[in-house]
């Protein structure tokens, strides 16, 4: 083999896949999440300036985006259990395995990044409604967290590839 | 255990007895009163009841008087109402006891009145903070702000802009007014500040050059004496302010004891508004009023007898098909938190069912299913028995307690199906410290949990789909049920029994029986739904349509996967912290971090997922079950009764 090919090889193994996709389940769905917690934390304090005592309620209201964060985490965490990357001996994959990895981990990556902002905007608005309803925010709050289904589901596909994958 | 049968109520009565006896009913607590319908002439019913509308003002304003100083003195922590303490329970006859409210108000009013005084000497302070701050420059200075100036000199106090020095300022002086002296003052970021003694004839002049370094002239005739001897007298007056308002504010701080007077006045107030405000409903005459309402079936009796004192004339009449009745949902305690269910979503209209108790079964398990820890469970159960113990909750409060307690139970029967307790915290433990691996494995040998939810996801999957059925199948018996009741039993047959017979076909045909039961189902379909079309071509096409529904009662059914699917996450989730809470092994520092880790992890989890099982259990009885048989906008039954904020009123027999 040329030394190109040799080290393209070496740098596009199936090692990197998998640590790409894992640092994809982490980093998308965080940036999703800070950027969703950020929208109704900006929209709440607006109305806490007016009533600081909504605080617990607003507070409850912006903690919803934040959970695809904490997804995107968990399956990074197991997948790098599970390849032995924590405890310092790393399994060596091969390319189809190391894909196998990769497509594992978008699921989260991608819909954890979008539905946090989708569900920060929802709260956001949500936010309103404890402003000038306080008595409705469940409503609100119902609304936001129908968008945490989809996550959800991502979430739990991502995991089970992950949780039943055979070095 | 239903909605609640009533009555339609009309009363005449004497205007003199109105007081006395809307009283009465508010303490009855079971009228629920309707505008007059067909009012003749609103403005003339206005007029006649002027009164009570006055009345009505007066006491909004007593309540919001009250409403403020309540405010203000929870404003100074002056308030305390502990999280656990329950509210203050009170007999009918204290609340109603107008005594104390005099005095209250009095209190509120000066409340109000102190925090104004507050408010006031803050804004002084403020402006003469502006006024120290703009004399400062002048300190140094020891000429009298409002020395005069004489017919030859002219005193200038004033500054340049900021990026002037003051060399060239008097250089240039010295050269183009040699009649003026400029003495320095302080500089800060507005400017340079100086003052200017010059003759007057070069007045003039001073003041051109100035101009060029942006000078502005300031008025100081206000003050009199130096600025140091100003800025003393102006700093020891905002001293003196800030002094008595810290004493108010601590007299504030002090007033705990006007807590309760004040709670009590305005709950008082506000069952005085709410009579009031019936009272501004009524039609009347000089001598008489009317009132029209709805009544429970069950408390007519009691009404009769508590009317029998008066001058008046009660009749009851059963509510006809027009009517659009309020409806009350009456349930055993175990059953009456489901109520916050139905309630978010809309009351059934009277003629409907109570959906309460066919939806609690259900309602449970969805929650304990997607719950399903037994440790969770036990949390839920632990703090929904306190709450409800220590703080008392009454209403909509309570429901949210009761709920949680009996969602945490069915959590407990889930959880020990799925062998989870805080997730696999047991296992993991024995793992991470105690060096046994697979430990259920070990001790029970594959035969506990009865479910593993991740190895067996398909076992969950079928799990939930069985539930969704089952649910589905109930919602429409439900329908076929309502239907039969109204006496129309072929509807139901036609409706409901055709699409059983269709799923009992799909499930024949799946166990591998004959697939004309399902045949005969689905041309029941077709010949029957579209039986509300007048041509027979029509029947027949909207018919075929319907069998379209199917794709509906699928998507239904698969929308009961997000059992499985909560049901699994919040148990990874939790896996996940135990995971995190073992990492350091059989250490110190390892003990440290499962110590901080669990509790702190798991609570995180709770809480969050606890806001997902109830929105979706909720939202699976609103979509797929209502859909299927209720009939909402249903009016609530508000009846004119003792509502109050801060204190309980005790059960007893009037």
């Amino acid at each position: 083999m040329d030394t190109f090919g040799k080290l393209f090889f070496d740098v596009f193994n199936g090692n990197v896949l998998a640590y790409i996709g894992i640092a994809l389940a982490v980093l998308l769905p965080g940036i999703g999440s800070a950027k969703g917690v950020g929208m109704v934390g900006e929209a709440g304090s607006g109305v806490m300036t007016e009533d600081p005592s909504k605080f617990s309620r607003i507070l409850i209201l912006q903690v919803i985006p934040g959970t695809q964060g904490l997804y995107g985490f968990a399956v990074g965490l197991i997948a790098l259990i599970n390849l032995g990357v924590i405890g310092g001996a790393p399994t060596a994959l091969s390319l189809g395995q190391g894909g196998y990895v990769l497509a594992a981990c978008l699921p989260i990556a991608l819909v954890g990044w979008r539905s946090a902002i989708s569900q920060g905007r929802v709260a956001a608005a949500a936010v309103g409604i404890v402003a000038k309803r306080p008595e409705e925010m469940f409503k609100g709050l119902m609304m936001a967290v129908m968008v945490e289904f989809y996550a959800i589901l991502a979430f739990l596909v991502s995991m089970l590839m992950i949780l039943f994958f055979q070095a | 255990m239903s909605i609640v049968r009533m009555k339609r109520f009309e009363l005449l009565a004497m205007e003199n007895d109105r007081q006395v006896l809307l009283a009465g009913l508010q303490r009855a607590g079971c009228v629920h009163v309707d505008e007059p319908e067909n009012a003749p002439d609103w403005a003339e019913i206005a007029l006649l009841a002027g009164r009570a509308e006055n009345a009505l003002d007066e006491t909004r304003e007593k309540l919001l008087t009250i409403g403020d100083a309540l405010d203000i003195l929870s404003k100074h922590n002056a308030i305390k109402r502990p999280f656990l303490a329950p509210k203050r329970a009170l007999r009918q006859k204290e609340l109603l006891d107008p005594t104390g409210v005099e005095l209250a108000l009095r209190d509120a009013r000066e409340i109000i009145s102190q925090s104004r005084r507050i408010s006031a000497l803050a804004a002084e302070e403020g402006k003469l903070e502006a006024l120290v701050a703009g004399l400062e420059p002048w300190e140094s200075v020891d000429v009298p702000l409002d020395a005069p100036q004489t017919a030859h000199l002219r005193i200038l106090f004033g500054y340049a802009a900021p990026d002037v020095s003051w060399e060239t300022l008097v250089s240039r002086a010295e050269t183009d007014a040699p009649l003026a002296q400029l003495y320095p003052a302080g500089a800060n970021r507005e400017g340079v500040y100086f003052l200017a003694l010059c003759h007057s004839a070069q007045e003039e002049g001073l003041l051109e050059l100035l101009k060029e370094y942006r000078y502005t002239r300031l008025q100081m005739r206000e003050f009199t004496g130096t600025a140091k001897a100003n800025i003393d007298r102006l700093s020891e007056q905002k001293r003196k302010n800030a002094a008595e308002r810290e004493e108010i504010a601590e007299l504030l701080r002090a007033s705990g004891d006007k807590q309760q007077p004040l709670e009590l006045a305005f709950d008082h107030l506000s069952t005085a508004a709410g009579r009031e405000e019936t009272a501004g409903r009524l039609m009347a005459t000089q001598r008489t009023f009317t009132l029209a309402g709805w009544v429970p079936e069950s408390a007519a009796g009691y009404l009769d007898r508590a009317l029998s004192a008066f001058d008046c004339a009660v009749s009851y009449e059963s509510p006809g098909e027009e009517d659009d009745v309020p409806v009350l949902l009456r349930n055993s305690s175990i059953i009456e938190p489901i109520n916050m269910v139905t309630e978010m979503y809309s009351l059934p209209k009277y003629t409907n069912i109570d959906p309460n108790p066919i939806m609690a079964p259900f309602m449970a398990a969805f929650f304990g299913m997607m719950y399903a820890d037994m440790g969770y469970g036990a949390v839920l159960i632990l703090l929904g028995s306190l709450v409800l113990k220590k703080k008392k909750p009454q209403g909509r409060q309570a429901y949210i307690w009761k709920l949680l307690r009996l969602g945490g139970i069915f959590s407990v029967i889930f959880g020990f199906i799925f062998g989870s307790f805080f997730g696999d915290l047991i296992p993991s433990f024995a793992k991470g410290f105690l060096g046994v691996e697979n430990l259920f494995e070990k001790l029970f040998g594959g035969r506990y949990p009865f479910i593993d939810p991740l190895q067996g996801a398909m076992t969950v999957i079928i799990m939930s789909l069985v539930f969704g059925v089952i649910h589905l199948l109930f919602g429409m018996g439900v329908k076929a049920y309502l239907l039969i009741r109204d006496g129309k039993p072929l509807d139901a047959l036609m409706d409901v029994g055709s699409w059983w017979l269709t799923f009992g076909g799909i499930a024949a045909l799946a166990l591998g029986a004959t697939p004309w039961i399902m045949v005969a189902g689905l041309v029941s379909i077709v010949l029957t739904q579209g039986r509300h079309n007048p041509k027979l071509g029509g029947k027949l096409v909207s018919g075929l349509g319907k069998l379209y529904d199917i794709t509906a009662y699928l998507s239904d059914v698969l929308s009961y996967l997000r059992l499985m699917a909560l049901a699994l996450a919040s148990g990874v989730i939790a896996n996940v912290f135990n995971i995190l809470a073992t990492m350091g092994g059989k250490s110190v520092g390892g003990i440290l971090l499962f110590i901080v880790i669990v509790p702190v992890g798991h609570a995180f989890n709770m809480a969050i997922n606890i806001i997902g099982t109830y929105v979706h259990a909720a939202r699976l009885q609103f979509l797929e079950f209502f859909g299927k048989f209720f009939d909402d906008g249903g009016r609530p039954f508000a009846p004119l009764s003792i509502k109050t904020k801060y204190v309980d009123i005790l059960k007893e027999d009037n």
